[in-house]
């Protein structure tokens, strides 16, 4: 049989090892079967630094989730909404901190701040309209401009 | 290998891929204790913490609001991370 290294069953060993808690003694009965010998010390060493590299990835993958989000929200800054982000951010590293989180847990998440998205674009949309009428109000001859409004108000003593 | 050491590294590159996140104090105890064999002890993730802390690689920031408690790189630490990967 041709030798085979660990990178060669990296996938096997993570649900062995990971999944299924097989014990080292175990594991390497059968990479030996799979022509891949290797000792308990070596097999360790590759498990620790495998874990690690499948940790850092996961951990690289949500924050760049949470980056795409926060972007998103980034000019609508509500404090409401900063209570959200921060919810989002800290749910998302969490699972980044557990051991093989199903990529459908982080799509998941995502469509849960989609409601949030559209609740941003919309306010966003409102504003512009806003600001849009304000404009025109102001440049139209017969409407009282906001400035003559406030002068007439303050004369008054309404505010 | 001294435990201490190896935490230290995994919380430098693990940082280094949060680019500039803070990362809540109780969550990054969580993770070093998932990425390290064997399981690290409690005292020693302080330890490596504060060591790199006051070694001017990490920053940690809390929040007056919730009283959170969140640790990013500093420039040194960045720099730092990026020879480890």
């Amino acid at each position: 049989m041709k030798p085979t290294t660990l990178q060669d069953h990296a996938e096997l060993l993570d649900q062995w090892l990971e999944q299924d808690q097989l014990s080292m003694s175990a594991a390497r009965r059968r990479l030996a079967k799979l022509g891949c010998t290797v000792s308990a010390g070596e097999l360790r060493l590759w498990q620790a630094a495998r874990r690690q590299e499948l940790l850092l990835g996961q951990i690289a993958r949500c924050a760049r989730e949470c980056r795409e989000v926060e972007q998103q929200l980034d000019h609508y800054p509500a404090p409401e909404l900063e209570t959200i982000i921060k919810l989002h951010r800290v749910l998302l590293l969490k699972f980044s901190a557990e051991a093989n989180v199903a990529p459908e847990m982080l799509k998941f998440v995502k469509e849960l701040m989609k409601p949030v998205m559209d609740w941003a674009r919309l306010q966003e949309k409102r504003k512009d309209r806003e600001t849009e009428q304000q404009r025109r109000q102001a440049g139209d001859g017969d409407a009282l401009s906001a400035e003559t409004l406030e002068k007439i108000e303050r004369e008054l003593n309404l505010l | 290998m001294n435990p201490i050491s190896d935490i230290k590294r995994f919380v430098l590159r693990a940082l280094l891929r949060l680019e500039g996140m803070p990362w809540p104090d109780a969550l990054l105890d969580d993770t070093v204790r998932q990425a390290l064999l064997p399981r690290p002890l409690q005292s020693d993730i302080h330890q490596a913490k504060r060591e790199l802390e006051s070694d001017g690689y990490l920053q940690a920031s809390r929040d007056e609001l919730d009283g959170l408690l969140t640790w990013t790189l500093t420039g040194k630490g960045r720099h730092k991370a990026k020879e480890l990967n």
